[in-house]
């Protein structure tokens, strides 16, 4: 695989089309859901026992990163019942109407998740969503060139490893931490504090070999990178491949971010997608999906059943004292939003 | 107009409402296809450059010539620079390797010329996400150069060869590569052979007779070649995205980025109005040049 | 030996493909000639002169220009300037630059390249044409621009690639006499290439007559006319009615005496050494214009007459061709030309005498003008 954004962009994703097809047709299928979601994001038997359990076959389509999937939905590429989408997206679905609200007397299973998931800023009370898994931002380094392990996200601006950093590519994640290592709020809308931001990214770009949109884990396995901003699980996956590769989260802190399951606005398939957010939140099923892809669930109930080298891993499930250092990502207003995405398009022009 | 009727006669037809006859109705089809297809767009993107960008992206339908003055913002000059800088390395590269491999094919080439045609066109056939993934097995740190010059002992530590602007015009060049030699090579198969026969007979040597009669007398394919070339390397996006770094951003993934994750359409609008404006300019200067070469 | 001639063809040889082009063509050309390579197309004529100019390399054999072996050099190394079928102007240049082009070439300081293209355009007649384009001169400018482009550079040979092809009849008349007094004028040597016997005739000083990639006969313009050495010769240079014959005797005084069409006994004059000896076959040629027709057999003793049939009358202005065919049952028509056709009152001494197609008529031969050949190869 080249990335996964690639693979998607490239139109070579032969997943997509049976979808395309599907809406494309007039007759209306009713024991067929569709599923749009992060790819390598879905437990590997997932939807072979859905299909067992309800009869409902899943028509599966796959997005490399979020903006993607925002610009499918809103240019009205219809057929889409259910979505993953990641908790800073949700103010922007909502507003734009993209999503609808989610109906919780109808999922049997909601009572497994965790109660501490069960408010966060971007959808208070889940109105509109159902948490689907969760996971944090930090460092992903090679044991073999970075000896000591790296604490700071000012490694990331470490002169002396010029070509061998990479940085994810979204003003969420860049612009968040170069706040944080700023000591300045992360929720600023303050031009003053994104322009130091500015500078600071700025600063660092001529050690990175480039941006990734999502974590560069091809360019970690094949040692081109020795330290990449990245999520936790996509590491610990990537150290199948490369027993080298570690992940660390660094002690300016760091965020939390939780994708979720969400209604697509104008789906005539409500009864089969809620069947299958109830399916997923069986405590088996969000056990095997964790121990496919390695990502935490907030389902609590799920937790016996995960793979005790994964369930131990503290890398995918922070200890206390790392959750303490662990926040979620800010909500911004349209307008913040609006400044943030220029400031980042100034970090990558420059 | 003049740039619609090169575009597809049967356009100008149906604009100019001349008579009908059944030629012309034998083109409708492929006239209704341009105007959905490509004409349509082109208008949308052109209305929607004059709105303004609504929270989160929505598009809010005032009219605005704002994103046309952030188009022409000093702070994005830079990026249409190193564009233009991109985009003419590559055609000149372009142009060096395959005026002379042109010129091969063309005269000295006898039996095998269809073969390699159709092999110098093999770039076109491939998907781009295969050329790509191609060049990072090459390119990479432990890839094929690297661990060739690392066996030979003529390097200690990997060299750094991906994500540089090197890769990015390596990428550039591979791609476009058949744009330039298929018109060069058209050029120099229609040049009557008796003017190089002409100027050799007069005491033109074989540099003399390339820069004195066949470079000349195949201008038009040169400037048509530079043109299939260079603008669509003006636009291209994916070379920078996978084979770049930070310091290879391009007016494409500019343009890219207002679509799919600035969410800022307004003003990636304008942006592809100003970057097709300049393009039509370029391809209108180009026919001019040509119509002058084929007065002679 | 070599060192007397301008240029000199030794033993060439040139296949294309396997298609013999050239079978062991040998050449000399003396210094001042205006030499013409005549034949039929696909005789191997342009392809000898694209060999002397650089254009082509024999299989074998050898080029020697002044006395130096040139068989291998290329074209911008030989002091031999060629004027193109389609004159291959450059369309990038004007009248001025096309011309001085051989002297850019050679860096010639800018007054001198001013008048000797001064001299070559006004040459040619076209003085004041400098700052033309080339799309806008006609065919016959065209052609004299080419002409003055190849004599600029003082070329020891020039060739002509049959330069007057694409003119019309007119122009081409006109050209050919002006062609030949530049030549004379510039005392240069020119080997000019044609299928057109005509013009031929009326510039050359020698003829090198082409058939199948051979030489059949090289002579000045009038002793190939006159004096054909095959029935090919006799039959491309003014159409000579070839007819069988049998070689019965050879008498003394240069005279032989043939049966003709297997029943008209015949006194010729012959050359001293005959190609064949007597009871053999051979060939025999007579011009069209030396047959004379009557109503009746001839009176004369010396003169044969032939009764035939009137086939056809081609008029042609001037003059009209005559089809006939002998009673002798020869399968061949013989053509003969009619001078003063149509003219009222005139017919009685060489015409027609109001004979219809269908109608009989005597063709009258003198011996005298009976050309003896070698028989007809199969070739």
């Amino acid at each position: 695989m080249l990335t996964r954004r690639a693979f998607v962009k490239s139109g070579l994703s032969v997943l997509v089309l049976p979808n395309l097809l599907a809406a494309c047709s007039k007759k209306e299928e009713t024991g067929v859901v569709n599923f749009f979601n992060w790819s390598q994001y879905i437990g590997k038997r997932t939807l072979e026992t859905f299909k067992q359990s309800s009869g409902i076959r899943v028509q599966y389509s796959l997005y490399g990163d979020e903006d993607e999937m925002f610009s499918k939905l809103r240019t009205g590429i219809q057929g889409y019942d259910l979505i993953v989408a990641t908790d800073y997206m949700l103010p922007k679905l909502k507003a734009l109407n993209l999503i609808d609200p989610m109906p919780h007397d109808r999922l049997q299973n909601m009572g497994n998740l965790d109660p501490t998931f069960q408010s966060p800023d971007f959808d208070p009370n889940l109105d509109h969503t159902v948490p689907y898994l969760w996971g944090t931002t930090g460092i992903a380094y090679n044991r073999r060139y970075i000896k000591k392990t790296p604490d700071s996200w000012w490694n990331l601006w470490d002169k002396s490893l010029s070509g061998k950093i990479s940085m994810l590519d979204n003003r969420r994640d860049g612009l968040s931490c170069a706040l944080l290592m700023l000591n300045l709020p992360i929720d600023s809308s303050d031009p003053r504090h994104l322009n130091r931001a500015k500078e600071l990214l700025l600063e660092q770009k001529p050690v990175l070999k480039h941006y990734t949109s999502t974590t560069d884990e091809n360019a970690l396995v094949s040692q081109d990178v020795w330290l990449a901003m990245g999520w936790n699980g996509d590491v610990v996956r990537a150290a199948a491949d490369n027993a080298n590769l570690d992940f660390t989260v660094p002690k300016e802190g760091s965020f939390i971010w939780t994708d979720f399951l969400c209604l697509v606005h104008g789906s005539k398939r409500r009864t089969e997608a809620l069947l299958l957010i109830d399916h997923i939140l069986k405590a088996d099923v969000a056990a095997e999906i964790v121990n496919s892809i390695i990502f935490a669930t907030p389902n609590l109930k799920a937790r016996p059943l995960i793979a005790p080298s994964i369930a131990g891993d503290d890398r995918i499930f922070p200890d206390a004292l790392t959750m303490k250092r662990l926040r979620f990502y800010a909500l911004l207003s349209g307008e913040a939003e609006a400044l943030w995405n220029r400031v980042w398009q100034e970090v990558k022009i420059g | 107009m003049s740039m619609l009727k090169k575009i597809d006669p049967a356009l100008s037809w149906l604009i100019g409402g001349r008579r009908q006859t059944a030629s012309q109705l034998l083109l409708l089809p492929a006239s209704a296809w341009l105007a959905c297809f490509m004409l349509a767009p082109i208008a949308l993107l052109f209305v929607v450059s004059f709105a303004q960008r609504g929270d989160y992206g929505a598009i809010s339908w005032t009219f605005t010539l704002k994103n046309y003055a952030r188009s022409i913002d000093p702070r994005y000059f830079p990026v249409l620079m190193r564009s233009a800088l991109y985009a003419s390395t590559t055609t000149a590269v372009c142009l060096a390797l395959g005026y002379p491999l042109a010129y091969f094919i063309s005269f000295y080439v006898d039996k095998h010329k269809n073969l390699l045609l159709l092999l110098l066109m093999l770039p076109l056939w491939t998907s781009c996400t295969v050329e790509i993934y191609a060049w990072i097995i090459i390119l990479g740190r432990e890839g094929l150069i690297n661990s060739l010059l690392t066996q030979i002992g003529l390097i200690d530590e990997p060299l750094r060869l991906l994500n540089r602007p090197f890769a990015v015009l390596i990428g550039l060049i591979h791609t476009y590569f058949p744009f330039m030699v298929l018109p060069l090579y058209s050029s120099l198969e229609k040049l009557p052979k008796a003017y190089i026969e002409a100027s050799k007979d007069l005491g033109g040597g074989p540099w003399a007779t390339l820069w004195r009669v066949t470079f000349p007398l195949t201008l038009p394919g040169v400037f048509a070649g530079c043109m299939l070339t260079f603008i669509p390397c003006m636009g291209d996006f994916l070379m920078a995205e996978f084979l770049g770094g930070p310091s290879t951003y391009l007016v494409g993934n500019l343009i890219q980025n207002q679509f799919l994750t600035a969410q800022d359409w307004p003003f990636g609008s304008s942006l592809s109005v100003l970057l097709i404006a300049v393009m039509m300019a370029g391809l209108y200067l180009q026919q001019t040049l040509e119509k002058k070469h084929a007065s002679w | 030996m070599t060192g007397s001639y301008l240029l000199e063809l030794k033993n060439i040889h040139k296949s294309f493909d396997s298609h013999r082009v050239l079978n062991d063509v040998s050449l000399q050309i003396r210094e001042g000639e205006f030499l013409t390579l005549l034949g039929p197309s696909g005789c191997g004529k342009t392809t000898t002169l694209r060999i002397i100019g650089g254009f082509e390399q024999p299989d074998s054999g050898e080029v020697y220009l002044n006395g130096a072996r040139v068989t291998h050099l290329p074209p911008y190394r030989r002091n031999v300037h060629t004027v193109f079928q389609h004159y291959a102007l450059f369309p990038h240049y004007n009248v001025f630059e096309n011309v001085a082009f051989s002297m850019r070439l050679k860096t010639l300081p800018p007054q001198t390249i001013e008048k000797e293209v001064k001299d070559a355009l006004s040459l040619v007649a076209l003085s004041g044409f400098e700052k033309r384009k080339v799309s806008q001169l006609s065919g016959g400018q065209q052609q004299r621009i080419a002409l003055a482009r190849s004599l600029v550079g003082k070329p020891s040979l020039l060739l002509l690639d049959e330069p007057l092809g694409a003119l019309d009849l007119k122009l081409r008349e006109s050209m050919q006499l002006e062609l030949k007094k530049i030549q004379q004028k510039l005392k240069m040597t020119f080997v000019y290439v044609t299928h057109d016997q005509q013009e031929a005739l009326t510039m050359s000083d020698r003829i090198v007559v082409f058939n199948h990639g051979r030489i059949e006969q090289c002579g000045p313009a009038r002793e190939i006319y006159e004096k054909p050495a095959s029935s090919f010769v006799a039959d491309f240079l003014g159409n000579a009615n070839i007819l069988a014959a049998t070689l019965l005797e050879i008498l003394p005084g240069s005279r032989a005496e043939i049966l003709l069409e297997g029943e008209i006994k015949l006194k010729v004059p012959c050359a001293e050494a005959l190609p064949v000896a007597a009871g053999q076959r051979l060939c025999v040629a007579i011009r069209p214009e030396k047959i004379q027709l009557h109503s009746g057999p001839s009176q004369d003793a010396s003169k044969v007459s032939l009764p035939c049939v009137l086939n056809d009358v081609v008029y042609l202005g001037s003059s009209a061709r005559v089809l006939l065919s002998p009673f002798s049952g020869c399968a061949k028509t013989i053509q003969a030309t009619v001078v003063k056709y149509g003219r009222s009152g005139a017919d009685s001494a060489g015409g027609l005498n109001g004979t219809a197609p269908g109608g009989t008529i005597w063709a009258q031969l003198d011996g005298d003008d009976i050309l003896l050949l070698p028989p007809e190869s199969d070739s």
